[in-house]
């Protein structure tokens, strides 16, 4: 005999049934397709000319922490057709870490010892680079400091000495004279003590007229070497006292620009600016994928092969709006946003951040960036500075040529959908 | 049970029917016939689960004591008991296209919640329900292409989602034996989405986008009924029933927007083509509306016995009519629809008619039923340039069982419908479609004072 099943059960069932049943054997395709499709519905391509600024700002150059990236610069250009340059470097010591007691040595000989950083040698490369030292005659601010700063008074006008150095040249000694060492034994005998650094101010590291290149110096190598003579048979008693600041000044009183390039270039503060040139056929476009591309180009007839001019390979991206200018942020924390070059090194075209977000809200109007900004990378620190937040570059005059000639200009290959 | 527990679920119901159509998908999953994407989508005919199983017309002729139909406010006014309708339904449509390539889509929602009950027994009945008054639930895959100037493949999926709603109530009120009339309001409301996503095979560069054009859309529309109830017509003891309704044209008013993104994070565009992207507010929806047609049906229902039932009736919108003012994002076909004409026709055999102590087998109801119908899109809705005389018409059999319950006056209805719907001709699609529906009907006697024996 039949028997009626429960109304739960037969519930149950159907609910489960009513469930799984949507989730079964869907297979959606094309079919229809002439009934929703429109002519021109899927992606498509287009290349936008960035309208492109250069801008010139000044570097931060100084720092007060001699980190093993730290570097400063010394020298000069001359005929260099992206504009002559003189870079001086001001260095001061810390105490040597050396604990001597000198008594009643007298001091044998006073050395200022550099290491060459053969990747920031900049120019010339067949001659030497001539340097000279000047006395810092009082306290100087090293930290946060930039290229373009003065210290005007801080410099005493006599010569201490010069040496040169060659783009081969690795570890390069100045002995300094017998009579700055005279005029300057009390505190050289204090090396190792604090008292050292309150007394002495450190050196100027200036070019000497009729160099052709900018040598760049390891900070973290450079010491100020103090030789006490033997007496006896005692051994020999010595120190170093190690940088504690530096700063590199750097001037380019006519910046050239040569045909068909854009120049970016550190320690000068050469940058691109550029906003999206965006057409308002655009403006309701959804972007698939968005790529700045600036093609880059190392060949410069007027200067020879013997011509060292550092590259770098990274573009650093800054958003500036009227009263703000600041490092975008990139897809990773704690990376700001950059642009690299490409594996063939023919352009910068690698970007770490959202950069089709970024044009997604210039198209709809929603972005408050009033354009952005290419400075040269890569960051060593990011700085909070008054205005935003400031990468600090390796010091050196390491330059990027951006094409601009037709068809090689800076534009933005734009991916996008089109929403009518 | 008492007049506080039946308020508290009737709140219940509307609470259910409101949290529901909050959102597009609440109700839905899975996709269905391509041709929802056109006008306000597919339109539905719900009326009672007897009714769907026997034609799934209106039925609006169609008197019975185990079911309220929302087709005639008319016939509420038979009720003798409070009834409580929840039922749900699944489809399933297999899409043919002339060069024979198929689709295969389903989906499953919640049909309605129905609930009435009689202020005097078999005179005056109230009814509110809240079920579908449309849909939108198609899906294309499009075949991958290559991107312009790249080697990444991308794909577009085109959906269509949501649909209206409408929450009906009124009365029915019976003059003598022959005649009743009923007037019902419905508030019409809801959101129609269509989406265009855009997918990747090198997701690492490229970014999928999802454009979605929303339309929310709300109004009110009004529904008189009459029914004259005739017996003795034909033989003795038989029922004849001529039910006719007149729905009056509605204004639906909203507003549409477009957006980008894939999240409820999305961005607002403006709509129109060459019109600013965002800076304007006003710019980002447009505000606008339509109007709906009247609707005119007249339904029969003839009962030669207390076994057999018999029921035909016929539908009449004059979409053609239909005028919207969403200029700069017009929804898709609504200024070239045609007028809607449905015919169906059902049967219902109850083995054991009145008799309550036969067997299970026969206190169950066997129902059979057909309908035609031509639908208010025709070739001129999907394109512009079509040439008159393709029309989409729909051609289903319906059927079903009512299943006798120990409570009396509950019974669970279990339907199905297989049909086809359109033409491979002129580019068109045909669908087949299958049905299959679960029904709970409780009835019980509320508010009723128990007398002292």
């Amino acid at each position: 005999m039949f028997r009626m099943p429960s109304s739960r059960v037969l519930g149950a069932l159907f609910c489960a049934l009513f469930l799984l049943a949507p989730t079964a054997c869907d297979d959606p395709t094309s079919v229809g397709g002439e009934l929703v499709e429109r002519e021109g519905a899927g992606p498509q391509r287009v290349e936008l000319p960035l309208d492109v600024d250069t801008v010139q700002y000044a570097p931060i150059t100084g720092s007060a922490r001699i980190g093993e990236s730290a570097r400063f610069l010394a020298g000069q250009t001359s005929g260099d057709p992206l504009g002559d340059v003189t870079a001086t470097g001001y260095v001061d010591f810390a105490p040597s870490l050396s604990e001597i007691d000198p008594a009643d040595r007298a001091i044998d000989s006073v050395q200022f010892r550099v290491r060459l950083a053969r990747d920031t040698f900049y120019g010339d490369t067949t001659q030497t680079t001539p340097l000279a030292l000047y006395d810092l005659k009082e306290e100087w601010e090293a930290a946060g400091a930039r290229a373009d700063t003065s210290l005007p008074n801080t410099v005493e006008p006599q010569r201490i000495t010069t040496f040169s150095v060659a783009p081969g040249d690795s570890l390069v000694t100045a002995s300094l004279p017998s009579d700055w060492i005279r005029r300057n034994d009390e505190q050289l005998r204090q090396i190792a003590d604090s008292t050292f650094a309150e007394a002495f101010h450190g050196f100027q590291v200036r070019p000497v007229d009729g160099g052709e290149s900018v040598a760049g110096f390891l900070s973290r190598a450079t010491t100020l070497r103090v030789v006490f003579e033997t007496g006896g048979d005692e051994e020999a008693l010595e120190a170093s006292a190690p940088l504690t600041r530096q700063l590199t000044t750097i001037r380019q009183p006519d910046p050239q620009q040569p045909k068909d390039r854009y120049v970016i270039q550190k320690g000068t503060g050469r940058a691109l600016a550029f906003r999206f040139d965006l057409p308002d056929s655009l403006r309701s476009a959804a972007v698939n994928s968005a790529t700045l591309v600036l093609e880059t180009d190392s060949v410069l007839a007027e200067t020879g092969s013997d011509y060292a001019r550092p590259r770098f390979s990274q573009l650093d991206v800054y958003d500036v709006t009227d009263d703000s200018l600041a490092l975008l942020s990139g897809n990773r924390p704690q990376a700001p946003a950059a642009l690299a070059l490409s594996n063939d090194r023919t352009r910068f075209d690698v970007a770490n951040f959202s950069l089709s977000r970024f044009v997604q809200d210039a198209l709809l109007g929603t972005s408050d960036i009033e354009r952005f900004q290419l400075r040269p990378g890569p960051l060593t620190r990011v700085l909070r500075v008054p205005r935003g937040s400031e990468g600090v570059n390796i010091t050196s005059l390491g330059s990027a040529l951006i094409r601009r000639a037709d068809g090689h200009r800076p534009r933005l290959v734009l991916f996008y959908t089109s929403t009518e | 049970m008492s007049r506080t527990t039946a308020l508290g679920i009737l709140g219940v119901l509307l609470g259910l029917s409101l949290g529901a159509s909050q959102s597009a998908q609440a109700q839905t999953r899975g996709a269905g016939s391509i041709y929802s994407r056109f006008g306000l989508g597919e339109l539905h005919t719900f009326s009672s689960s007897q009714a769907q199983a026997m034609g799934g017309g209106g039925a609006r002729a169609l008197r019975s004591l185990n079911y309220t139909t929302f087709a005639n406010p008319a016939l509420w006014s038979d009720q003798e008991l409070t009834r409580l309708n929840i039922g749900g339904r699944y489809r399933r449509v297999n899409a043919q296209d002339a060069s024979g390539q198929t689709s295969r889509l389903s989906s499953g929602r919640l049909q309605s919640v129905q609930f009435s009950f009689p202020l005097y027994a078999g005179k005056l009945g109230v009814g509110v329900g809240f079920r579908p008054y449309s849909r939108t639930e198609y899906r294309v895959l499009a075949q991958p292409q290559t991107v312009p100037g790249d080697s990444a493949l991308y794909q577009i999926d085109y959906r269509g989602e949501g649909g209206l709603r409408q929450i009906s109530g009124g009365l029915g009120y019976r003059f003598g034996d022959v005649l009743s009339l009923g007037v019902r309001g419905d508030v019409i409301f809801g959101i129609l989405e269509s989406q265009r996503r855009t997918t990747f095979s090198n997701r690492a560069r490229f970014a999928p986008t999802v454009l979605s054009t929303r339309t929310r859309l709300a109004g009110f529309t009004g529904t008189a009924g009459g029914l004259l109830s005739l017996s003795d017509v034909f033989r003795s003891e038989d029922a004849l029933s001529i039910g006719a309704t007149f729905t009056l044209p509605a204004r639906l008013s909203g507003e549409r927007a477009r957006t980008i993104g894939a999240t409820l994070d999305r961005d607002t565009l403006a709509l129109g083509s060459g019109a600013p992207a965002t800076g304007d507010e006003e710019n980002r929806a447009e505000e606008g509306g339509l109007t709906i047609p009247l609707s005119a049906a007249l339904g029969l229902s003839y009962k030669p016995s207390d076994r057999w039932t018999l029921i035909a009736d016929g539908l009449y919108e004059p979409w053609s009519n239909a005028d919207s003012d969403f200029e700069s994002a017009p929804l898709p076909g609504i200024d070239a629809l045609r007028d809607r004409l449905r015919f169906s026709v059902g049967a219902e055999l109850l083995p054991a008619g009145n008799n309550r102590n036969a067997t299970f087998f026969s206190r169950t109801a066997y129902r059979l039923g057909a309908y035609y119908e031509q639908t208010y899109v025709d070739a001129q809705t999907v394109f512009d340039d079509a040439p008159e005389g393709t029309g989409i018409n729909a051609l289903a059999a319906t059927g079903g069982v009512s299943l006798p319950t120990p409570l009396y006056g509950t019974r669970i209805d279990v339907g199905v419908e297989v049909g086809t719907r359109g033409t491979t001709d002129a580019d068109l699609i045909r669908d087949v479609f299958y049905g299959l529906s679960l029904n709970v009907n409780l009835g019980e006697r509320w508010f009723q004072r128990r007398k002292l024996r």
